[in-house]
């Protein structure tokens, strides 16, 4: 009697085991098209056998645990492709923005340089002429105004740096404190003994999020906490405590500190990655690098115009008057360059006074072909750098973007191929489970029969 | 391995998203004909491309500057030939100013006709154009010339006076090329080239010539009139170098002009090598991403339309 009641038992576990495999596979396939959800599955053992009358006899299965299809180093590798795309990323608009400031079209700052030594250019056709000289103030008006305008936009573009940096520190705050209390749920949960699934994949999809807001690396420890250090080492998060990234206003800029509570260290390029690192090279070095072109490019022009300037006469006699405001030093040039002369008649177009004295005027149209930038280039070859140096970054990033994007898809799909959920797959497995089950079915009506026709012979 | 549904569908949407970004850059690119929008769009043609602007834009001052300069000279010439035929005709006149049968009235005659002469000479030396006097050098909103006073008490002083200066006006006629386009009036007029208000030996102050024939045959001194003749045909001598010497300075303005719209044209090919999109090439690429694109979705109406679920049961 026990026999039958133990296959009974039997029969029991295998319809249980049916129905959970098949609950397993419906939660794969809700999941499909889930992010960073890893395919689970149920993982079937037999019962201890028992010792009966001498037989060595089965107890039927059961589902131990439900596993997690998980490759560390597709994850890992999904981190370091998610870091180096962030930073790319990030840069991308910013870089477009910058080449359309530092534009090469015609109506930028280097055809406002052409159009200035144009204006010259005509003044030593017609000298004397009231068009001609107004042309002259109103084409280096149109020169001070873009070389201020291109500044102003390159500083708002750095300004929105500092906005961009600001929700990425927010973001990335609120998503370290997530991972600190995923950690703890985890090392909760599997001190039971049982996996943290679902908490395992949330996990694994912030630290991707994290890596590439700000780049590092993470560990994780035997209770399955997770630390994640900055590229340089300093930690984030060191199993249940975090550090919390702090900012502040410093001047024009939002100053990004780690608070480890005893000290604070100042977040540089060389100490974060990802996004966030994308935006410092753009906020601390790239954008002000260019600027301090355009001070140079700004500074030389207004040296090398006044310095011929001031040997020229004027149509009111007088000489030794600057064109441009003339300005102390270098640095902010292009944002303070100013026009010093108002009037038609100061524009000093000879040596002499007289309306028809055209040699000051030869001497500035031939500054404009003069290569005295540096000795070796001319001002709108020295643009030509600028624009040039903004150009190969931009052309860079957006290959670089491209080849990332690139990589980390092949990566993506690498890990959804491997963990990820093909309804295909799930089809199959459903299959097989519903035919267990309905085999586990039978085996129940069998025995079921059998005990029958046993109470029967009884009876 | 299997295929899972997001690669299958990441990858669809991958493709379908790159093929109609790669077919939007081109439609750009033939519809505005340019293939270089941005700097990033070929970094090393940049320096090329502004440079290339830059001397186009001075390429084509010079040639406006240039043809407003031989408008000048042209303006210049006929100036000068006119004071040719004046001088002619007061060479006709002193000749015949000789003739011994004249009487003292038909000499009075001859010496105001020599007198408009002389006054129509004046006229062309204060020849102007756009309000610039020619022969004023850089003083030029100045009438370069005016009666001297002092004249009518002193024979012996110049008739007119130069107010002009010695500025001789330097244009840049090309990238290499800078040409003197202007004439003094005292050079051309008072035969003085230096400026240092002296007649130069061998030339002549072609309005005391004038005047002393017009003073000679009113004071019927037919003789002093007549030996005035050698310098008038030096004043001829006088003008017409100057003439020949604009002619010179034309030329070379003009062949530098006709080198200019060379210059301007290779100038345009090295631009367009870098900035225009070659529309055959565009648009036979574009065709190829129109196909690309029509695969793309046609691969991915059948793998929609693919599903294992119709074939169980």
């Amino acid at each position: 009697m026990s026999g039958l009641i133990n296959a009974l038992n039997i029969g029991k576990s295998s319809l249980l085991d049916g129905q959970r495999a098949i609950e397993v596979v419906g939660n794969n396939i809700s999941n499909v098209n889930t992010e960073g959800y890893s395919r689970q599955v149920p993982v079937f053992t037999d019962f201890p056998t028992l010792n009966m009358n001498g037989f060595m006899v089965g107890r039927g299965s059961k589902i131990d645990v439900l596993d997690r299809e998980y490759n560390n180093f597709l994850a890992k590798m999904m981190q370091e492709k998610s870091a180096a795309l962030g930073e790319e990323d990030a840069k991308s608009t910013a870089l477009d923005e910058m080449e359309r400031i530092i534009s090469i079209s015609e109506n930028g700052l280097s055809g406002s340089i052409d159009n200035f030594f144009g204006s010259w250019q005509d003044l030593t056709n017609d000298p004397g002429s009231r068009v001609n000289r107004d042309l002259v103030l109103q084409s280096g008006e149109r020169l001070v105004q873009d070389f201020q305008a291109t500044v102003s936009e390159l500083t708002k573009l750095s300004e929105s740096m500092n906005t961009m940096l600001q929700s990425r520190v927010d973001d990335l705050n609120l998503s370290i404190n997530e991972v600190a209390s995923l950690n703890l749920r985890i090392s909760t949960i599997e001190s039971t003994g049982q996996p943290a699934l679902a908490d395992r994949d949330k996990r694994d999809l912030l630290l991707q999020k994290i890596t590439s807001l700000v780049g590092g690396t993470n560990t994780e420890n035997a209770a399955g906490m997770a630390s994640i250090f900055l590229p340089n080492g300093l930690p984030l998060v060191s199993d249940a405590t975090t550090m919390p990234i702090l900012t502040e206003r410093v001047g024009d800029t939002l100053q990004i500190s780690l608070d480890l509570g005893s000290h604070k260290y100042e977040l540089n390029t060389e100490r974060v990655g990802g996004e966030m690192r994308g935006l410092m090279y753009l906020r601390d070095e790239f954008i002000p690098e260019k600027v301090a072109d355009l001070d140079k490019l700004a500074n030389g022009i207004i040296t090398e115009v006044n310095a011929l300037h001031r040997a020229g006469t004027g149509l009111d006699g007088n000489t030794d008057r600057d064109f441009f405001a003339p300005l102390a030093e270098e640095a902010g040039a292009a944002g303070m360059i100013r026009m010093n002369l108002d009037n038609y008649r100061e524009v000093a177009a000879g040596d002499s006074s007289a309306p028809g004295d055209n040699t000051n005027a030869l001497r500035l149209s031939a500054l404009g072909t003069a290569r005295v930038m540096d000795g070796s280039e001319t001002f709108v070859g020295y643009y030509a750098r600028i624009a040039g140096d903004v150009g190969v970054e931009a052309s860079r990033n957006k290959l670089a973007l491209a080849g990332n994007r690139d990589a980390l898809t092949q990566v993506a799909n690498l890990r959804d191929n491997t963990v990820g959920v093909s309804l295909e797959e799930e089809m199959i497995s459903l299959i097989k489970f519903q035919k267990s089950f309905e085999a586990s079915a039978k085996y129940l009506s069998t025995v079921d029969e059998v005990m029958s026709q046993l109470l029967a012979i009884r009876g | 391995m299997k295929a899972s549904n997001s690669t299958t569908y990441r990858s669809m949407m991958l493709f379908l998203n790159s093929t109609t970004s790669k077919l939007q850059d081109l439609q750009v690119a033939t519809a505005t004909g340019r293939k270089m929008n941005a700097a990033s769009d070929n970094p090393a043609g940049v320096s090329p491309v502004l440079l290339t602007r830059s001397r186009m834009l001075s390429a084509e001052n010079h040639y406006e500057n240039n043809l407003a300069a031989i408008d000048r000279l042209k303006a210049q010439d006929t100036q000068m030939a006119q004071a040719e035929n004046l001088i002619n005709r007061a060479i006709e006149l002193t000749v015949s100013a000789g003739n011994g049968t004249y009487s003292s009235y038909e000499r009075e005659v001859l010496a105001s006709e020599i007198g408009d002469l002389r006054n129509s000479m004046v006229s062309l030396a204060n020849g102007q154009m756009d309000g610039k006097y020619f022969f004023a050098g850089f003083n030029d909103l100045t009438p370069p010339f005016v009666e001297n006073p002092a004249h009518a008490g002193d024979p012996t002083q110049p008739p007119m006076l130069y107010q002009g200066d010695q500025g001789r006006k330097q244009l840049e006629i090309s990238p290499s090329e800078t040409e003197t386009v202007n004439f003094t009036g005292s050079a051309v007029f008072l035969g003085d080239e230096d400026g240092d208000g002296v007649t130069d030996p061998g030339r002549v102050d072609i309005f005391a010539v004038m005047t002393g024939i017009e003073e000679a045959l009113l004071a019927d001194d037919a003789a002093g009139a007549t030996a005035k003749l050698g310098d008038l045909n030096t004043a001829l001598e006088q003008i017409s170098i100057n003439r020949s010497q604009m002619g010179v300075v034309a030329n070379r303005i003009d062949r530098a002009n006709e080198n200019i719209q060379d210059m301007e044209l290779d100038l345009e090919e090295v631009l367009s090598r870098y900035q225009d999109a070659d529309l055959i090439e565009s648009i036979t690429e574009m065709t190829q991403q129109e196909q690309a694109l029509q695969a793309a979705m046609d691969v991915t109406g059948r793998l929609s339309k693919l599903s294992i679920l119709d074939y169980l049961r």
